[in-house]
């Protein structure tokens, strides 16, 4: 079990006027291979909780236990746990710094203790998995369009060769062929490396499309953790906290309303278009 | 009002290469319009937008706000103040330290008399529903409020168009309503005119207008209906269409008799009632 998280709390500022309570008392198991998005505003503690996951921060209560190694322990190689979990911030590309992409790639690895020849094919087999052509890693990392700078920090943290790769919304602020190019990659990722991921999101029709599991954070503690049915079928309590599940799980729902019960959990386009045309060819018409 | 006349603009890349970003653009937005500019990433629309209160200058053609042309130098205070611009990332647009002052900013600096900027202020936090915070520290709220913070010091300067370019692209859902609706409010109460440059498809749905670039090149100029009708055309130049209207489109496809131009869940609803009942 990679990642077992266990009654952990965590407040900012503890006893100056700003305290805030980001987590308290979450647990929760991830298995290996997972894929799960992790759901909450702005303010309800994911952000907490990704540093979490690889000693970034320490919970003030509780235990965090990463490949059965307890991250608060004294004796931790926290240079083995960063480079097990990868962390893919915000707006990564900000972070990119290095005058070609080639060696901004190379500062994680190097920095792991990595020779230049191991690095080399790190690389070589890095760069495609993000989609990026051999010919831009002599270039630096600044002349490259917003969509590919984004690849690139993210190649540089895959350089890492994590097990578990941790991405907070990887998709802001790009158009939908972009989104949708990041989303397959990471899909990729999971689906061929068996890399664990865990996918920070708002967006609840990327999420449904993509992950096998959901995780809702809301005020600082964990509302929900199942799969993309089992969550999404709570539909009320996601919309009490603010969030809501995608528009065609709404329509379903709203059907039901009227007396039309459709076949199965629908909460994407092409479940719902063979769930209507199921219906109709079924005969269930009145 | 606004008008675009074969409005071109190029640059020269590093390698000598002549770019052209804009292609012969023409368009007329009317006072009190609701316009959607959609596009992908690169297609032209921030630059297009970066032209409505001349930061940039066209390279061919001409840019005309309330009658006055960009490129006339002795006029450019004149056009900013016709034309307010809000951008996608709240922290790089917050100057002060305090909510109001950040807001006075901009009236601060256009030399409007203290006593009138006190009364701007005020109302402008009203506006957008920040006067609860105007004694706040900008840096500790949430995204959504400092845009609308954002908003309000644009507000304040009384202009009569506000060009936003993806105002709530690092929003959460949360602060993406909060501003929606004050972009809303804005037209609808204060006949303000608003170019709204945006990457979400429901967004440009509350639009009136949506206006499609691709390539430097308006490609569709029409009703929201209209518009998101052409859903492959659309998803063929990287744009997408909301979910409901894809589920409509590939229903007919099927050969079910259902609208094509579904675009909130209770339309669709509807539409796909009338099917199976």
């Amino acid at each position: 079990m990679p990642i077992t998280v266990q009654n952990v709390s965590y407040t900012y500022g503890k006893g100056s006027p700003f305290e805030k309570i980001a987590l308290d008392d979450v647990s929760f198991t991830i298995n290996d291979g997972d894929f799960i998005a992790l759901i909450g505003h702005t303010g309800s503690g994911k952000s907490t909780l990704i540093q979490l996951l690889n000693g970034l921060l320490k919970p003030d209560t509780g235990k965090v236990i990463v490949n059965g190694v307890d991250l608060c322990s004294e004796k931790v190689d926290m240079k083995k746990i960063r480079s097990t979990v990868g962390i893919v911030f915000q707006y990564p590309e900000y972070q990119l710094f290095e005058e070609t992409v080639y060696k901004d790639i190379a500062y994680g690895p190097g920095n792991l203790g990595k020779s230049p020849e191991e690095i080399a094919s790190i690389i070589d087999e890095v760069i495609p998995l993000v989609g990026l052509d051999g010919d831009v890693l002599d270039k630096s990392p600044f002349e490259l369009s917003g969509g590919q700078k984004r690849r690139a920090a993210i190649a540089g943290v895959l350089a890492m060769q994590p097990s578990i790769l941790i991405l907070d919304e990887p998709t802001a602020g790009l158009d939908p062929a972009g989104r949708n190019d990041i989303l397959s990659c990471i899909k990729n990722l999971h689906d061929k490396q068996g890399t664990t991921v865990i996918l920070v999101s708002h967006s609840m029709e990327d999420v449904a499309n993509t992950v096998d599991k959901i995780m809702v954070v809301s005020d600082s503690k964990l509302l929900a953790f199942g799969t993309v049915e089992e969550v999404f079928k709570d539909s009320e309590a996601l919309k009490n906290i603010g969030l809501n599940v995608p528009q065609v799980t709404r329509v379903v729902n709203h059907l039901k309303q009227k007396g039309i019960f459709l076949n199965g959990d629908i909460y994407t386009v092409d479940a719902a278009i063979d769930a209507i045309d199921a219906y109709i060819k079924g005969g269930k018409k009145c | 009002m606004i008008e675009v006349s074969n409005l071109v603009y190029s640059y020269v890349t590093d390698d000598g290469n002549n770019e052209q970003v804009l292609k012969n653009i023409n368009i007329k937005i009317e006072k009190g319009e609701f316009v959607a500019v959609l596009g992908h990433n690169g297609s032209g629309k921030s630059t297009f937008a970066k032209h409505l209160n001349a930061i940039y200058l066209p390279v061919g053609g001409t840019v005309y706000v309330d009658g006055i042309n960009t490129a006339d130098e002795d006029k450019l205070w004149e056009v900013r103040s016709h034309v307010g611009m809000v951008f996608q990332n709240p922290d790089n647009q917050i100057v002060a330290s305090v909510v109001e002052e950040d807001v006075a900013f901009a009236c601060e600096n256009l030399s409007v008399p203290p006593a009138e900027i006190r009364k701007r202020v005020d109302d402008a936090l009203e506006t957008v529903g920040m006067t609860e915070y105007k004694n706040h520290s900008p840096h500790m709220l949430s995204g959504g409020q400092k845009q609308r913070v954002a908003i309000a010091g644009i507000i304040a300067m009384k202009p009569e168009i506000i060009v936003m370019d993806e105002p709530t692209a690092m929003l959460d859902p949360i602060g993406r309503r909060e501003v929606m609706k004050t972009i809303e409010d804005l037209n609808t109460k204060f006949g303000i005119t608003i170019i709204l440059i945006t990457h979400n498809m429901d967004e440009a749905v509350k639009a009136k207008r949506v206006v499609v670039i691709d390539s430097g090149k308006i490609i569709i100029d029409d009703t929201p209906r209209n518009v998101f009708k052409n859903v492959d055309l659309l998803r063929a130049i990287g744009l997408d269409v909301p979910q409901v209207t894809l589920l409509a489109h590939e229903l007919r496809n099927r050969g079910y008799d259902i609208r094509d131009d579904v675009l909130t869940v209770d339309e669709c609803t509807e539409e796909i009632y009338k099917l199976c009942r």
